[in-house]
């Protein structure tokens, strides 16, 4: 097992944040957005990939496993949520999108195996956790707050990431296609919620 | 900035600005000129007005009407409307905004033409897009996906026709074209209820016994 990493590490360098208090309060924005909408996507797999499972007795241990980790996501979310109203931010007008899209997401993978499940979720939350690493980087100078939430969230994703490669992810058929397609639809994602 | 905040010397300068420009409005329309009268009757230089809005009336227009919004907001915070129906709160938010613009129904009338015009952009549409937003938000609506969306959609529908109606008919007659809107809205709601939900979570389980079955 990996141990989680306390340091985040970028690969790139930490992206400036816009001039003008404005500016910032722009940015930060975004970013609540499209982490409010990651953790929606994210509740939304789980859900996927827990309905795959639950009515199937032997299954039971992933079920639950799943049911944790859809438990941790649905704590980030609600948080974000506090975060939007309280600082007055608009929410991605894609949700219906992001629901329908993580459930099926993850429907797929269980439907595939558990092991195509597990790759599913190594390597959403390997997206997801790097994506924590630069926004931390990003402002932990003007949010302090805000980036040591981050930061305790993406320890969360961390330790999913790793459930999910002990369980097994990299032994699934074709895990380099899994993973390289469902990491470019999150990054895609990312990239539209920003903004949208 | 928000309107609990302290407002400082130029958010003072703006609000009388605005006022001054906004009691010229019925005879002068929303033009530089009146924002430069308004600098002269409070005693600044024609410059002043450039300074404090240099978008000109439309942002004048702007200033006055976020600040009506932002005070809807606040007396929505602070009012306990647990006990009204979410039509009630809606209806009471609508007609507190509208107190605003029905106590100058003239410069009203004169800032919505103004925003007509094609230098005003989508100025307009904004405008009722965040008096909605306010709205919304000061009655503690919670939602955060894409009823957020089509709940100001709506709303900002709603006080369009209402505003237009007040400035026209009087606040009778707005009145009674929001609960009429209201009332067709609330409808909508139940058709919605009303529509078959498809369970694919059931569905899900079912196929994923299937699958992972287990083999004898």
């Amino acid at each position: 097992m990996t141990a989680p990493d306390p340091t985040p590490k970028t690969k790139r360098p930490p992206r400036p944040l816009p001039p003008g208090a404005e500016g910032v309060k722009r940015r930060i924005e975004e970013i609540l957005r499209v982490d409010h909408a990651g953790e929606y996507g994210a509740v939304h797999i789980y859900r996927g990939q827990k309905a795959v499972f639950a009515k199937t007795a032997h299954k039971r241990e992933i079920a639950e496993q799943l049911d944790e980790m859809k438990g941790h996501e649905e704590e980030h979310l609600a948080h974000f949520d506090a975060l939007l109203k309280a600082r007055g931010a608009r929410p991605t007008a894609l949700a219906p999108f992001w629901r329908l899209g993580g459930f099926m997401m993850g429907a797929t993978t269980a439907l595939m195996g558990e092991k195509a499940a597990h790759a599913c979720t190594a390597a959403v939350e390997t997206v997801i956790e790097g994506h924590y690493a630069d926004q931390i980087a990003e402002i932990e100078d003007t949010d302090p707050e805000l980036a040591k939430t981050l930061a305790q969230f993406r320890e969360d994703e961390l330790h999913h990431r790793d459930i999910a490669l002990e369980g097994g992810a990299e032994d699934t058929p074709g895990y380099k296609l899994i993973s390289g397609v469902i990491g470019g639809i999150c990054k895609l994602a990312i990239k539209t919620s920003e903004k949208i | 900035m928000s309107a609990d905040t302290a407002p400082n010397a130029l958010e003072a300068l703006a609000h009388d600005l605005a006022e001054a420009a906004r009691e010229r409005a019925p005879h002068q329309g929303w033009t530089w000129q009146t924002l430069e009268a308004a600098a002269h009757a409070l005693g600044h230089p024609p410059e002043v007005a450039r300074a404090v809005f240099p978008q000109g009336p439309v942002a004048t227009i702007d200033h006055i009407a976020l600040r009506a919004d932002q005070t809807t907001f606040q007396r929505l915070k602070n009012t306990d409307l647990s006990e009204m129906k979410i039509r009630n709160r809606i209806r009471t938010g609508v007609l507190w905004r509208l107190e605003d613009d029905l106590a100058h129904p003239e410069a009203t009338r004169r800032a919505i033409a103004r925003l007509l015009l094609p230098d005003a952009g989508t100025q307009g549409p904004r405008l009722l897009w965040r008096t909605a937003d306010h709205i919304w938000r000061g009655i503690g609506d919670p939602s955060l996906d894409e009823n957020y969306y089509s709940k100001r959609t709506l709303l900002a529908g709603i006080w369009k026709q209402v505003v237009l109606t007040a400035i026209a008919d009087g606040k009778d007659a707005a009145q009674q074209v929001l609960d009429r809107r209201i009332d067709d809205v609330m409808r909508f709601e139940g058709f919605k209820r009303k529509l078959p939900t498809f369970d694919l979570e059931g569905m899900m389980g079912t196929l994923g016994a299937w699958r992972h079955r287990a083999h004898t």
